[in-house]
């Protein structure tokens, strides 16, 4: 599908040049932009993203982005993009995003192609480090866990500005397609911990998994983004819904040894029930005061009829998370930054008393994280930042790599990063 | 009272410079754009990329200087911003495939090359540059 939509998009590109005489664009025309950045997490206690109680280089992202008016109202761009942060990514290089986009009016424009989503004001830059002032984005909103669920569609949107007199003006887009999912994604695979915990005497079930491959075959949303007539304020609301299917197999042992083991196909339908945003920043001088707060309901209906099994923490999950932030360009050379988070990994748990009845600390169910960041520009095109977080709780980081055995409730993590852009 | 008559006069000094450096920014227009005025919000709306099309459906093209008191003064001006997060603003667009960042020049010359030469471009000079074949862009 992947090869599909850049394979069409290129054709396209080729079609409008091909049919344009008198279009014909020069080295000047072609805006080419890139960044790269490496940084080391170090974690005391608990593991945040994948082995950094032993501290951890898989920090690092590189992207080169090129962007070229086909015509006037026809823009053709497409970014390059690598990563590793711990467990995710592992520097597959992807296309992030490739899209035509043609401008109508100032009020309506259509975009298609593999595009980044809006969740939140700052989704579509959460991988240009440079871009701000904190090393990671608050993760009680940011989380990389969901990370698969809003980057990016393959499919199109329609977007726009209108005026609306004295009270400012509104960015709008709608948007549509298909959002496939990674094999084993870690949403999933965080699921199957839950699963385990809820479940204990049932874990074998899953000893001989297959892979995990998922699709929301339908994904549709929309953003409203209110930039009110006081300067630097604006409100934003996203809302999205899809719907699709995962499928894999699951192995139930044989209890008297005599039999062969049962293998059973999972066929799950998985409704993205909700995933909704709201958004306040407040951008005035050297300072940036933000706030956002978004749900995400999961629905999956798996077929599974075991008996004597509780599904219920994988068939509708509702999960919440907030935070504030503050940022402050002190001068050129340096900005501070502050934010505090919670979130709820189930939203119907927030005290953890499902964790506490299956011998598991309450504090699995949630996590409070304090986040002081200072970045220091060397140049405008080189930066170093430092952080660290202090983090209570353990209800967004991994299950698997935070057995409960070794689990602490208070903990620390610090992280350096140096940026380049160009 | 010599105290306070010092301290006045160096406020009135300093207010006086800092809006000098505001009326010192014109923005001028390719001959193509047949709009002569706009308000302060246009123009923010603009170089923000927001506002893409004139009124009789040309494209817009916007120009900026890459650094100094012009910049800086038309930024303040116009679009409320720092030099710094005006740059931020557009790296955001450009690495989120979201449009297209304006021409970036280094001289008040290469600006009025650029907006003489190219259909719909804007974009902005100190007054005491020298500027022929441009339109100057009233503020209402």
């Amino acid at each position: 599908m992947r090869t599909k939509w850049i394979g069409i998009l290129t054709m396209v590109v080729s079609v409008v040049v091909i049919t344009n005489p008198g279009f014909c664009f020069t080295q000047d025309d072609i805006a080419m932009h890139g960044f790269v950045s490496q940084g080391y997490m170090k974690s005391f206690d608990n593991n945040y993203f994948g082995n950094t109680k032993e501290g951890s280089f898989e920090f690092n992202e590189i992207g080169v982005n090129f962007a070229v008016p086909v015509t006037d109202e026809l823009l053709f761009g497409i970014q390059f993009f690598s990563r590793d942060m711990g467990e995710f990514s592992n520097n597959e290089l992807i296309v992030d995003w490739a899209s035509l986009s043609y401008t109508y009016t100032d009020w309506m424009g259509f975009r298609a192609g593999k595009l980044k989503l809006p969740f939140g004001l700052y989704n579509r830059k959460r991988d240009a480090d440079m871009l701000r002032t904190s090393i990671i984005l608050p993760q009680s909103f940011y989380q990389e866990g969901l990370r698969e669920f809003t980057v990016a569609i393959y499919g199109g949107s329609l977007y726009g500005m209108a005026e609306v007199g004295p009270l400012g003006y509104l960015d709008y887009e709608f948007f549509f397609g298909t959002l496939p999912l990674s094999e084993n994604t870690l949403y999933i695979i965080e699921l199957i911990e839950k699963f385990k915990i809820l479940n204990q005497g049932f874990e074998s079930l899953f000893q001989d998994m297959g892979s995990f491959e998922m699709v929301l075959r339908h994904f549709e949303g929309g953003m409203l983004v209110w930039n009110t007539p006081i300067s630097g304020l604006r409100i934003g609301l996203i809302d999205m819904i899809g719907k699709g299917s995962a499928t894999s197999t699951i192995t139930i042992p044989d209890q008297t040894g005599k039999q062969p083991d049962t293998v059973i196909d999972i066929d799950m339908d998985i409704k993205l029930k909700e995933i909704s945003t709201l958004s306040v920043e407040y951008d005035i001088g050297r300072f940036i005061f933000a706030a956002e707060h978004m749900r995400v309901h999961i629905g999956i209906d798996s077929g599974l009829e075991i008996p004597g099994i509780d599904k219920s923490a994988i068939e509708d999950v509702l999960m919440i998370g907030y935070y504030g932030s503050i940022s402050c360009d002190v001068n050129k050379y340096l900005s501070l930054g502050v934010s505090y988070g919670e979130f709820y990994p189930d939203a119907n748990d927030q005290d953890g008393s499902v964790f506490e009845d299956k011998g598991y600390p309450d504090y699995f169910a949630w996590q409070k994280e304090t986040t002081v960041s200072a970045k220091l520009n060397i140049s405008d095109s080189w930066c170093v930042k430092l952080e660290t977080h202090f983090i209570n709780g353990l209800g967004q980081v991994s299950l698997a790599t935070n057995p409960k055995d070794s689990a602490e409730e208070n903990w620390i993590m610090y992280a350096i990063k140096t940026s380049l852009n160009f | 009272m010599k105290i306070m008559k010092r301290v006045v006069s160096y406020i009135t000094v300093v207010l006086c410079l800092y809006g000098t450096s505001f009326g010192d920014v014109l923005l001028i227009a390719n001959k193509s754009v047949k709009q002569t005025s706009f308000t302060k919000g246009d123009v923010n709306l603009i170089f923000l990329g927001k506002k893409k099309k004139w009124d009789d459906g040309q494209m817009i093209k916007t120009a900026v200087l890459k650094e100094g008191a012009t910049h800086e003064a038309f930024l303040n001006e116009f679009v409320d911003k720092t030099p710094a997060k005006f740059s931020s603003f557009w790296k955001l667009v450009i690495v989120s495939g979201t449009g297209y960042p304006p021409k970036s020049l280094g001289t008040e010359a290469d600006m009025i090359d650029y907006v003489s030469r190219e259909e719909g471009a804007i974009g902005y000079i100190s007054s005491s540059t020298p500027h022929d074949n441009v339109n100057v862009m009233e503020i209402k």
